[in-house]
């Protein structure tokens, strides 16, 4: 089975270099670029996971990620820029499986793949 | 959140008030109040100083007065001595003490009170004779107090509106009766008055019996008959009255002031000093009158003073000083408004800069980590990716974002120097109407992306002296922002004249509260305005700043349909 991600990130270069990593490594991508969209997009279509920026135009990635926990259960990881550690903690109370801080794209990739075969 | 939380720390400040550490602000206010405290009391204590060697001396010049007016009679008796002080007493700056007099056993003599001095000679070149009587002995105290009130009141003029006379029984020293009249200003005012120039009157019933039956109490007996007894000089003392009647009635009413004890035990002489009782300072000093050839004898005096000052040195100060104290207090407290504010403005001024630097250090941090974070992807893509095309585009992105860092520390270095003032704009002439084509077609992308209308009118053109590289990133930085937040099929309207240029667009407007702030460094206000790009809050802010350097004014308002942003000289 193909293992379907959905890609939140408003920078379109890093939302491109990301899904084109992810598709390398056989997983079926979409992206939306702003945090209105997402809630949509994820009761359209089923994930296996979600990577989810913080600072979005639109609702921001907290809120984003309450509400598709609420109606999805999808694992939902925090991939931004903000470095904060209140930002992190705060990132987990929403309920994020993961809180991981950018330039990363092989550590989400090894998360979602051992968090994908669980 | 990052503005909620900073709200939150604003609101817990002004809850314990203000930047200003709590210990910092009580340390000023200590150090006002002491400096206040110590200034009054140092006030309090000059001015009681002066008023203590001033009652000393007052002391001193009674008792000059009283030796020196024995000396002159060549004679020394105790009438004599009571007769010169009852003089220097009906003056009004003496009139500060109450004094009793011991003669050379130690024995009261006289103490000052209520009483009617008489002098009188029985006949003619005899010796005078001085009788006093005290008004507790003939009167009540209701009729005292109404005596002292008319020896108090004084007509428009300042003079005395009555005259207090007393007369003598013909026989013994018994005072016979007392009356209150009315002082004229003129015969014919006196003769109009008649019989009504006598406000009041008493005649002693032990005396006056016989006359007192006719039952006629309007006219006081007497008064047809003349004078009872030799005539004489009567002089009415009702301690500190010149000072007002209630000057007079805190002497009666002070215990101090007349218990004066009936007899010194211990020797007179060996109490120069003054000494303090409750409220009022005692003063008791003794003196022998310098006779005509004789050698006066300084151990044993033949008299002794005890005067009371009605007023405590320190008590008369801190009275005297009661505006001084409240000024003072006002201007302490002002002084301290002042200082806690001016502390506070810089505490303030120091945390906002602080506050600024670490939103600027963020702001960096962040900014660069997405480039890096692009650059790290596309890298991972290369190294994993085999397509040579697909490899290509990932190296040209990486070579795109290194440039746009490049280009975003550059930004960086200029606020900085923008912030240290060290940026002095070159001077040339930028006309803003070949500015804004140019930038035109560098967003035409965009543009087309976005399906934008753009609209530019051009009066007479706006020509800028200044650094075009700037004015470029300034209005750069509009047009960027015009697009941006405009929405899809939207419209760019940019009118140039010759002194302003305005660019419109049909974006979503700005809120109210954000308004003034959009200007701010780093100032996002709310994300959901829209916009694809993500926006740092640097744009306006550089843009601004770049104007103001150039002498223009940047002006930012909502209109019906978006947003209006004014540059004009």
């Amino acid at each position: 089975m193909e293992l379907k991600l959905l890609i939140v990130e408003d920078d379109r270069l890093l939302a491109e270099a990301v899904s084109d990593y992810f598709s390398g490594k056989g997983w079926e991508t979409d992206v939306v670029y702003d945090g209105d969209s997402v809630v949509e997009k994820a009761e359209q279509k089923s994930y296996q996971m979600i990577l989810l920026d913080v600072m979005l135009p639109g609702r921001d990635g907290f809120s984003v990620c309450r509400k598709i926990l609420e109606m999805t259960g999808t694992p939902v990881f925090f991939i931004t820029a903000r470095v904060m550690e209140e930002d992190e903690l705060n990132g987990y109370a929403v309920g994020a499986d993961d809180y991981i801080t950018k330039p990363r794209c092989g550590q989400p990739h090894q998360k979602a793949e051992k968090s994908a075969c669980v | 959140m990052k503005k909620k939380q900073s709200a939150d720390a604003r609101k817990r400040r002004w809850r314990f008030g203000g930047y200003t550490g709590g210990k910092l602000r009580a340390l000023i206010v200590c150090a006002f109040a002491a400096v206040y405290v110590l200034s009054m009391l140092l006030a309090t204590w000059v001015d009681q100083t002066g008023r203590t060697r001033e009652y000393n001396e007052r002391v001193e010049r009674m008792l000059t007065f009283v030796s020196g007016e024995i000396e002159k009679d060549n004679g020394s008796s105790m009438e004599r001595i009571l007769s010169r002080l009852a003089d220097y007493y009906s003056y009004e700056e003496n009139q500060m003490v109450s004094f009793a007099v011991y003669n050379a056993d130690g024995i009261l003599q006289k103490k000052n009170g209520n009483v009617f001095y008489y002098e009188y000679r029985e006949k003619e070149n005899s010796e005078r004779q001085a009788v006093d009587w005290k008004l507790e002995d003939y009167l009540a105290e209701e009729d005292i107090a109404l005596l002292a009130e008319y020896a108090a009141s004084v007509k428009d003029d300042g003079n005395p509106k009555y005259y207090i006379e007393a007369e003598k029984a013909e026989a013994g020293e018994e005072l016979a009766a007392i009356y209150v009249k009315r002082l004229f200003n003129s015969t014919d005012e006196r003769e109009s008055a008649g019989d009504s120039e006598y406000e009041w009157s008493w005649v002693n019933p032990d005396i006056s019996s016989e006359k007192d039956e006719s039952g006629d109490t309007s006219v006081p007996a007497g008064v047809q008959d003349g004078m009872i007894g030799p005539g004489g000089n009567v002089v009415v003392h009702f301690p500190r009255i010149t000072q007002g009647v209630e000057a007079w009635r805190e002497w009666n009413d002070s215990d101090y002031l007349q218990d004066f004890p009936v007899d010194y035990q211990d020797d007179p002489s060996i109490h120069r000093d003054p000494v303090i009782m409750e409220d009022f300072v005692t003063y008791r000093t003794s003196a022998t009158p310098i006779y005509l050839n004789e050698r006066p004898n300084y151990l044993e005096p033949e008299f002794s003073l005890v005067v009371r000052s009605v007023e405590h040195p320190w008590r008369a100060a801190v009275n005297s000083l009661n505006r001084i104290y409240l000024w003072g207090g006002i201007l302490t407290a002002a002084c301290v408004l002042l200082v806690l504010s001016i502390v506070e403005a810089t505490f303030r001024k120091r945390a906002r800069m602080e506050e600024q630097q670490r939103d600027f250090t963020n702001a960096i941090a962040h900014e660069m980590k997405t480039p890096l974070a692009v650059i790290r992807g596309f890298a991972e893509n290369l190294e994993e990716n085999t397509n040579e095309e697909k490899r290509k585009y990932y190296l040209e992105q990486i070579i795109g974002q290194t440039e746009q860092m490049d280009d975003m520390v550059k930004e960086m270095v200029f606020i900085s120097r923008l912030d240290s003032g060290e940026y002095r704009p070159v001077k040339e002439p930028v006309s803003v109407r070949e500015l804004i084509g140019e930038l035109q077609t560098a967003y035409d992308t965009q543009i087309e992306e976005k399906q934008i209308e753009v609209r530019i009118s051009c009066g007479e053109d706006l020509v800028i002296s200044g650094d075009k590289r700037f004015l470029e990133m300034a209005f750069g930085n509009l047009i960027a922002n015009a697009v941006d937040h405009n929405r899809y099929e939207g419209k760019i309207s940019i009118d140039i004249e010759k002194d302003r240029c305005v660019i419109e667009n049909t974006g979503e407007k700005i809120s109210p509260a954000d308004l003034p702030r959009v200007c701010e460094l780093f100032y996002m206000g709310d994300k959901s305005r829209g916009g694809q790009e993500k926006h740092l809050g640097v744009g306006l802010y550089l843009a601004d700043r770049i104007f103001r350097a150039h002498r223009m004014k940047l002006k930012i308002a909502n209109t019906e349909d978006g947003v209006q942003v004014t540059v004009e000289i």
